[in-house]
């Protein structure tokens, strides 16, 4: 082919020369091959007798852009020799092998998560989808960065523990963050830090009945925190008397759970959790989430409507145990926790489709407050709004802009698939 | 009408001949004896790597432009070579023979000795040796879609083979548990056949492929040429025969065109050496490939397809894409294959191909009028050789490919002049429009460079008067607006053809 890539003084006065002589070269017919053997009906090659290499005007047109961008190509073809050689090698060593899943087998995933007010944490996860063989998941975490110092948490779900009526989640964590955020109560005040350790135990037990449709349980959960200010003492300058803050929480939480799960396959359908507990010798609590996914074309396309409220009632309630709004799973283009105070509500809407089998893509706008009673929750004043979109790869990995009170860019590989986050991120 | 002979001479001085004085070449000899070439192993990783990122990227900085298929004959048809052989695009083929295909020595015969295990591919199977000593690689089909790849692999096979193309021998046949042994070499046949679907019966339906004499030396790269064989020199994204994949690959909806479905074979025959190059493994054409991997996409997207899926992204959900309403057939063994939503022009093959990336509105064109050659008898003998259980499932293929095939016509004949089947009539040189012949549009005179108008009859057929004189002579036509096609005759022959001027 005369392709003219490569060819040397493209700008010199030989490269004029050659961009002459392309010129006449068009000018003048093509060369007639001659056939040495007239009447015969096989020769070697050039069955079309005509010159099939013929420089064309778009060759002329494009003869400079093409040495300009020749040495473009020359270097992406040095940068991919390598990856191309690797690959050549693992695919051949590959060629042989099955990929079969093992039963029984665990997996670890690796775990990043990295939110503009939260910087970036990593870690792993080792688990184990079908502990049991009646998908009970195990899964095993360790976090470092961001807002930890360091994490661990061991984690056990199953509705049926091995096939029987038993629902059980169990949880077990300890933390050491030494960033996190607090912006005062009620009203985002000023930007403050603090640190917390903490250990967790939750359990919630019950059993699903009516072809699982409806879960009765009970939950308990022991929560032993200490907090502390970070180098600025930002928190106890700004925010002083914080309740709870001083002596840390030591806790245990008692609550009744209900969930009614009318969804289908995980496509459609209503699902409802409410609880309603306390703790002993401070306060009560409850709160109910509701989402409704809406299939708007054959499984590819959905709706997810979501509502949610979350109340405690008591006097001197500790900081930490106020609902709180902002962050990436309640109320998006929010600082995390940006808002807290007795009474959230947030409202949710979100639109998900497809773009890719390994790709999807979604929409969302997210409405919430805060409020100190009931009589004020759900007055016009007060309510903040965040929306954005994003793309979730498989259940590998998510990406979400959003805008709030700011813009916030969620990266994360924590949950990626779920179209409804999990109550138990918030304990 | 010879009134006006000088009024078709655009250009007569021998000095300015395009094409020589020859008859038109039909076969190149590109079967001399070489060297064994290397083996070129399949490298599945590189190779999508390259398609969609690597070498893809590389390719748009080299700034190509479209260029005529090289390796075309004087007429702008393939010539019988290595690679293709004329069959359907210059003779009749009967029902029969197509249904026959390239059946060498027929389907095999039972019983079977399993000799070895199936290496690559997804499918489980075995390699065989049959009553009369003859290899063939049996595989089987999936619970999910029975009798759909074995049955799309016969009749996809047969059409290619009808075609012109090199393609192994496959046949659908169904075999008991006692007509298959394991051979000294060979663990336990059951570990296939256990996890393999079985009849009512209790028989086995698999599909056996002939090995191919010679030695397997993998896969035909889709650009460039095997360097190491002297025998290949035309870069195959420049080969006319490969190209059309375009559009039989439209028809057929067989995307999964990479350079593991395809195999150089080192022949030996009158002491000489070459290379023959086949199309192998037809299983995931029309709805099969969709069917085994999800993918209601396959024939609309690539893989990765940059444009349509940024598209899918920034619409935001809005745009139904036309696969998305694509419905699965009553019958497994067809799967989601249809010609609703189809349109050949948007049609994407899995795994870009560079070949198809290449092909123009020539390529296109004959590759359609090859394809519109399969008529309904046919096409009805091909799919009898599947073995379909189901009657109405058999039907509907075929109804479907007919209608798939007219939609290919409708879109790639009318992209050039359709003017073809060129003979000489005394003083007149006789064409027939193909637009017309298959009923896509009514006749309109063809118009030459002079502006004139010449009648096309409702067959199609068309003539127009030969210029007087014995010069070499071009003759411009044209049919309704398309672009002119060049007409090279001499002495009351045609010298060659340049399908668009």
């Amino acid at each position: 082919m005369a392709t003219a890539i490569g060819w040397p003084g493209a700008r010199s006065p030989t490269g004029s020369v050659l961009l002459v002589a392309i010129a006449i070269a068009l000018a003048v017919p093509p060369i007639v091959h001659a056939d040495p053997r007239p009447g015969t009906s096989t020769v070697t090659d050039d069955p079309r007798g005509i010159d099939e290499d013929a420089v064309t005007p778009a060759d002329v047109a494009l003869f400079v852009p093409r040495v300009v961008l020749t040495p473009l190509r020359w270097l992406l073809e040095g940068t991919y020799y390598p990856i191309q050689s690797a690959l050549h090698y693992i695919s051949l060593g590959a060629a042989g092998s099955d990929d079969a899943d093992e039963p029984g087998t665990a997996e670890i995933s690796p775990l990043i998560t990295a939110y503009s007010s939260a910087g970036v944490t990593v870690g792993a996860t080792v688990f184990d989808s079908d502990l049991l063989g009646h998908q009970e998941r195990l899964a095993l975490t360790v976090s470092f960065l961001g807002r930890y110092v360091h994490g661990y948490r061991a984690e056990l779900e199953a509705r049926h523990l091995a096939g029987t009526f038993l629902w059980l989640d169990a949880e077990a964590r300890y933390e050491d963050e030494d960033q996190l955020h607090f912006f005062g109560i009620g009203e985002r005040g000023p930007e403050s830090r603090y640190q917390q350790q903490r250990v967790l135990g939750h359990m919630r037990a019950g059993t699903f009945l009516f072809d699982d449709r409806l879960g009765l349980g009970a939950s308990f959960t022991y929560n032993h925190r200490r907090f502390s200010a970070t180098e600025d003492s930002s928190i106890t300058r700004l925010y002083p008397g914080l309740p709870g803050f001083a002596d840390g929480t030591d806790e245990i939480d008692v609550a009744g759970e209900v969930v009614l799960d009318l969804r289908r396959e995980a496509l459609s359908g209503f699902i409802l959790e409410a609880f309603g507990g306390g703790v002993a010798s401070n306060h009560s609590h409850w709160g109910v989430d509701a989402a409704g996914i809406i299939d708007l074309f054959r499984g590819t396309r959905l709706l997810v409507l979501r509502a949610s409220i979350e109340a405690v009632d008591g006097d001197s309630i500790p900081f930490a145990d106020l609902p709180q709004l902002g962050g990436p799973s309640r109320l998006r283009g929010y600082a995390l926790d940006t808002f807290r105070d007795q009474k959230a509500v947030l409202g949710s809407i979100a639109f998900h489709y497809p773009i890719h089998e390994l790709l999807r893509g979604h929409l969302f706008f997210d409405v919430g407050r805060v409020a100190n009673d009931y009589g004020e929750i759900f007055t016009a004043k007060g309510w903040r709004a965040g929306g954005g979109g994003g793309l979730c790869f498989l259940d590998m990995f998510r990406i979400d802009l959003s805008y709030g009170d700011g813009l916030y860019l969620l990266i994360t590989t924590e949950d990626v698939a779920a179209l409804i986050p999990k109550r138990s991120d918030r304990l | 009408m010879r009134a006006w002979p000088l009024s078709l001479v655009l250009v007569s001085c021998a000095s300015q001949q395009r094409f020589p004085d020859r008859d038109i070449v039909w076969a190149v000899d590109d079967m001399k004896n070489i060297a064994p070439p290397a083996e070129n192993p399949y490298a599945n990783f590189e190779y999508m790597a390259n398609v969609f990122f690597l070498r893809r990227s590389t390719r748009a900085l080299e700034l190509n432009t479209y260029r005529p298929a090289i390796g075309t004959n004087a007429l702008d048809e393939v010539p019988d070579s290595s690679w293709f052989t004329n069959r359907i695009g210059k003779r009749t083929i009967s029902p029969d023979e197509a249904a026959h295909g390239c059946d060498g020595e027929g389907p095999p015969v039972l019983p079977f000795v399993v000799v070895a295990a199936k290496s690559g591919g997804g499918n489980p199977g075995f390699v065989v040796k049959d009553a009369s000593g003859r290899k063939f690689l049996v595989k089987f089909d999936t619970h999910e879609n029975p009798e759909q790849q074995t049955a799309t692999d016969a009749i996809v096979a047969r059409i290619f083979w009808t075609l012109g193309y090199h393609v192994p021998a496959d046949y659908v046949l169904v075999f008991a548990r006692d007509e298959i042994t394991a051979g000294p070499d060979v663990k336990d046949v059951d570990l296939v056949l256990d996890i393999v679907p079985k009849q009512l019966d209790g028989k086995y339906r698999a599909i056996a492929s002939e090995f191919l004499l010679g030695k397997p030396l993998g896969g035909v790269p889709p650009e460039g040429v095997r360097e190491d064989d002297p025998n290949d020199r035309i870069p195959h994204q420049h080969r006319r025969e490969l190209r059309a994949m375009s559009v039989i690959g439209a028809w057929l909806n067989h995307t999964d065109m990479k350079e593991d479905n395809t195999l150089d074979v080192l022949i030996e025959e009158n002491g000489k050496k070459f290379v023959r190059h086949y199309f192998v493994d037809f299983g995931e054409a029309f709805g099969a490939h969709a069917s085994e991997k999800g993918r209601f996409e396959d024939g609309y997207e690539h893989y990765f397809d940059w444009k349509k899926q940024a598209l899918a992204f920034f619409s935001f959900g809005l745009w139904i894409r036309p696969w998305e309403w694509l419905e699965e057939t009553p019958w497994p063994v067809v799967g989601a294959f249809s010609a609703d939503h189809f349109d050949p022009t948007d049609w994407r093959e899995a795994y870009p191909y560079w070949p198809i990336t290449e092909a123009g509105p020539e390529d296109h064109f004959w590759a359609a009028k090859l394809v519109m050659r399969f008529d309904r008898p046919i096409l009805e003998a091909i799919v009898k050789e599947a073995q379909i259980s189901a009657p109405e499932a058999a039907a509907y293929l075929i109804d479907t490919l007919m209608a798939r095939r007219d939609a290919v016509g409708r879109a790639f004949l009318g992209e050039v002049t359709p003017l073809d089947e060129w003979t000489i009539e005394g003083d007149r040189v006789c064409a027939v429009d193909l637009w017309v012949r298959h009923g896509f549009g009514e006749p309109e005179p063809v118009i030459d460079g002079e502006g004139h108008a010449h009648t096309v009859e409702k067959t199609g057929r068309v003539c127009i008067p030969l210029p007087a004189s014995d010069d070499y002579t071009v003759i411009k036509l044209r049919a309704g607006d398309r672009p002119y096609l060049e007409l090279h005759v001499k002495g009351g022959r045609i010298l060659g053809l340049i399908r668009r001027s």
